[in-house]
């Protein structure tokens, strides 16, 4: 049976004499109640909580760069393991993604922060995949539910359209599809 | 006491009597079947019929004849069913057995050799019309294939989609930034 390839191993160290929590190849970090980080994702600005989502996610793609190694060409199942490995270390959720056409959705599940969590979670994978594949993405929310969210992987453009389309009242769905419609059919992963 | 003459009389009677087909001891009489509605028969009748037999005189010289017939070489009368029959496993004629009964003649005969028509088997094959394989047919095999299936568009592809795991992720993120471009 596959097993995932990322290595839990010692990935959180608990220095109980210094009273330090360290995350193998980071810094420091702090344990804190999903209640708080809830409550400040409801406090405040939605660009506040972008950048604290920027700079978790800055940091788990970082990790993942330096496990994979700077000329690695990652498939798509090694990301899911990698970055999905960070974001169950972090407590944030489980990670999949799925392919609709070509476009591409991150779901993330059992996330502990809520709907209140969801510009948090953008961001962080927005920031996380900068890090790791040197490409600048909108994660946009296509679904929020108690405790999952489904982002769009998609451009400045795309996004445009697609929360365009959200607004009037079409299902995420629909939008995938009137997404595919503009779009040329040179769809990767396909051999002809 | 018998003179010769009347002996050599009597002894040739018993030859002939002899050389004249009997009934077959295996045999079953037929059975009569009464009629209800016939009349009864006479009594004696029957034994009337028997006393007029010429037999009478056979019992008179009985001693006698016993000793002149020991002597005489009768044709013997061997019953036919008590003879070894073989049956045929092959060969026997589809007539034969559709009548029920063997013809005995036929079945005392070697079974026919007909090396050129083909046995029931597996492998053996018959016209698909159900008419019967004659000796000069050569033998061939009947076999049932698939028939072709018609070309038809089923389903129709741009390509054969690969596994996604297995595709470099950045080849997968740049055609999903170029959506809606």
């Amino acid at each position: 049976m596959d097993t995932s390839s990322f290595d839990p191993t010692r990935a959180v160290v608990f220095d109980l004499n210094r009273g330090q929590v360290a995350l193998s190849g980071g810094g420091s970090v702090l344990l804190v109640p999903t209640q708080a980080i809830t409550e400040l994702c409801g406090e405040l600005e939605p660009a506040s909580v972008r950048q604290l989502g920027v700079s978790f996610g800055k940091q788990a793609g970082a990790r993942v760069r330096a496990r994979l190694g700077a000329s690695a060409v990652p498939s798509l199942e090694v990301i899911v393991d990698q970055l999905g490995g960070e974001l169950a270390l972090a407590g944030l959720g489980s990670l999949a993604i799925e392919r609709w056409g070509q476009a591409l959705v991150v779901r993330i599940e059992n996330c502990p922060l809520g709907p209140q969590g969801q510009e948090l979670m953008s961001a962080y994978i927005e920031s996380a995949l900068y890090a790791v594949v040197a490409r600048e993405v909108i994660a946009l929310g296509l679904e929020r539910k108690s405790q999952s969210f489904r982002l769009l992987l998609c451009g400045k453009a795309a996004s445009v359209r697609v929360k365009g389309f959200l607004s009037s009242g079409g299902s995420w769905g629909d939008a995938l599809v009137a997404l595919h419609q503009t779009a040329t059919h040179d769809v990767p992963g396909a051999r002809v | 006491v018998a003179s010769r003459s009347m002996l050599e009389s009597l002894l040739a009677r018993v030859r002939q009597r002899a050389s004249e087909p009997r009934q077959s001891v295996l045999s079953i009489p037929p059975l009569r079947v009464p009629r209800l509605d016939a009349e009864p028969p006479a009594f004696g009748g029957a034994r009337r019929a028997q006393a007029v037999l010429p037999d009478e005189d056979i019992e008179e010289y009985e001693d006698e004849l016993i000793e002149i017939i020991d002597e005489v070489e009768l044709p013997t009368e061997t019953p036919p069913d008590v003879r070894p029959r073989g049956v045929p496993a092959f060969g026997q004629s589809a007539a034969a057995v559709n009548r029920g009964t063997l013809d005995r003649a036929a079945s005392d005969r070697p079974a026919p050799v007909t090396p050129h028509t083909p046995a029931r088997g597996i492998g053996a094959a018959r016209p698909a019309s159900g008419s019967t394989i004659t000796a000069s047919e050569p033998l061939r095999a009947e076999v049932v294939s698939r028939r072709p299936i018609s070309v038809a568009a089923i389903a129709e592809s741009q390509g054969t989609r690969r596994d996604a795991r297995t595709v470099a992720f950045v080849e997968l993120l740049d055609a999903a930034l170029k959506l809606g471009s």
